[in-house]
């Protein structure tokens, strides 16, 4: 199964949960009515009871395999962090380039400038 | 004597060549207008730190409401609840142990812990976009203070060499020059932006969809454990009368109240991430188009708030 496949499994085992969910509230729903009325309850709340451990374990599974695909996820974006790194350092190393260039001209100034004064000496 | 005034010359004109290389070397494409605006990458970043808090809120909630009905269910005496807590050791290994089956909450706290690691990739992802597109990287002051360096050592050489008075063209050559590094350096920023959100988007698309997927199952988490808390509340209320009923149904209110900022902020948080997606494509592209200065930033600005808000309703 590619990880096209994988995630549209989760999105279909997503709507099942949730309509799973739902009919639960509406089992239960059921339940208080009886329990409220006094009347015998049983045998629906041994349904909802099978329903709710039916939803944990699908709840249970699809929290395992998020968590092993989120990891492929946090394994990309840590290498797209390392590029924005790489280009800053670009950028820092690039900006010092012109700090040095600055320095070198500045450098080369002195080095007219002391060659001038010896000039100036020579009769 | 003639020789000296045109070594004299000869130095100033050595100066201008290496300042000319300098504006040559750095400028590139100098005239393109390249400023960016680090405004956009800064909320970017800021909205994305309130979706990382509210969704750490909601996991909270989670864990502790699956670990509630845990207990429920010991209470209850279902067997399962014991059973599986005994450690079971490994007969290869000396310091190995397994638990027969990890109990719902203790998954929940691995996406979780799973999710704050994500959340805080990705988290970084905005820091260092924000960083890559913020002002301090090129910093003006540096490039003032460089061209002022540059003034002064050309002034000293040409007072040096007589040659007066020289200070305007050379200091205007030289904030040029300086101008065009800067310029050159800037533009090597936008191209880099605009590379790294491209190449990126995929991963963005990616990001989103796994986090608006653990959104939708954690809503789903929400309405289960809602659904598990209402029954010891109805046996409660059948089997007592006057204030324990009021008390019951004040309860049942108060988790009415819960469970609904809850599925709000789940549903806020689902908007986020796809909207995150979206933003970044359009960083892009306005970045590319040089919209960027004009592009809009108060939706995202106006999650951070909407966020804010319910995170400190949830906390």
């Amino acid at each position: 199964m590619n990880d096209e496949e994988k995630l549209q499994g989760f999105d279909e085992q997503l709507k099942t949960l949730n309509k799973l969910v739902a009919t639960h509230n509406k089992g239960l729903k059921l339940e208080f009515a009886l329990i409220l009325r006094n009347e015998d309850h049983s045998t629906v709340k041994e349904a909802n009871d099978r329903l709710a451990k039916k939803i944990d374990k699908l709840r249970a599974k699809l929290h395992a395999e998020w968590v092993q695909s989120a990891k492929e996820v946090r394994r990309e974006i840590i290498i797209a962090n390392g590029q924005i790194e790489k280009a800053i350092r670009a950028i820092e190393k690039r900006v010092k380039i012109a700090e040095n260039i600055v320095k070198a001209v500045g450098y080369i100034d002195r080095v007219v400038e002391t060659a001038s004064r010896l000039l100036s000496m020579i009769p | 004597m003639k020789w000296l005034i045109d070594r004299h010359n000869g130095c100033k004109y050595l100066t201008l060549t290496i300042a000319l290389l300098l504006a040559g070397y750095l400028s590139g494409c100098a005239s393109i207008s390249v400023s960016t605006d680090p405004r956009p990458f800064e909320a970017y970043r800021d909205a994305f730190s309130e979706v990382r808090s509210s969704s750490d809120a909601v996991l909270t909630v989670d864990y502790k409401w699956t670990y509630k009905n845990f207990l429920q269910k010991t209470r209850e005496g279902d067997p399962s609840t014991i059973q599986n807590l005994i450690l079971v050791f490994s007969e290869e290994g000396y310091y190995l142990w397994d638990l027969p089956s990890d109990e719902l909450y203790i998954k929940i706290k691995r996406t979780q812990q799973a999710f704050k690691g994500l959340n805080a990739v990705f988290a970084g992802y905005t820091n260092l976009l924000a960083q890559l597109a913020s002002g301090s990287l090129i910093d003006v002051t540096t490039f003032d203070r460089l061209t002022r360096e540059l003034n002064e050592s050309a002034l000293s050489a040409s007072r040096a060499l007589k040659i007066e008075p020289p200070e305007k063209p050379v200091a205007i050559f030289s904030i040029a020059a300086m101008e065009a590094a800067r310029l050159y350096i800037e533009k090597k920023r936008k191209d880099y932006l605009i590379e790294i959100i491209t190449d990126n988007q995929k991963n963005v698309d990616l990001f989103t969809a796994h986090a608006t997927r653990l959104i939708k199952l954690v809503a789903i988490d929400i309405k289960a454990e809602y659904n598990n808390q209402t029954r010891p509340l109805v046996l409660r209320w059948s089997e007592g009368t006057g204030d324990a009923r009021v008390e019951v149904v004040e309860e049942l209110i108060a988790l009415n109240s819960e469970v609904t900022t809850l599925l709000e902020t789940l549903r806020s948080l689902d908007q986020s991430y796809t909207l995150f997606s979206r933003k970044h494509r359009e960083l892009g592209d306005a970045l590319s188009s040089g919209a960027l200065n004009s592009y809009s930033i108060s939706e995202l600005i106006n999650i951070g708030k909407r966020l804010s808000s319910l995170y400190k309703e949830l906390t």
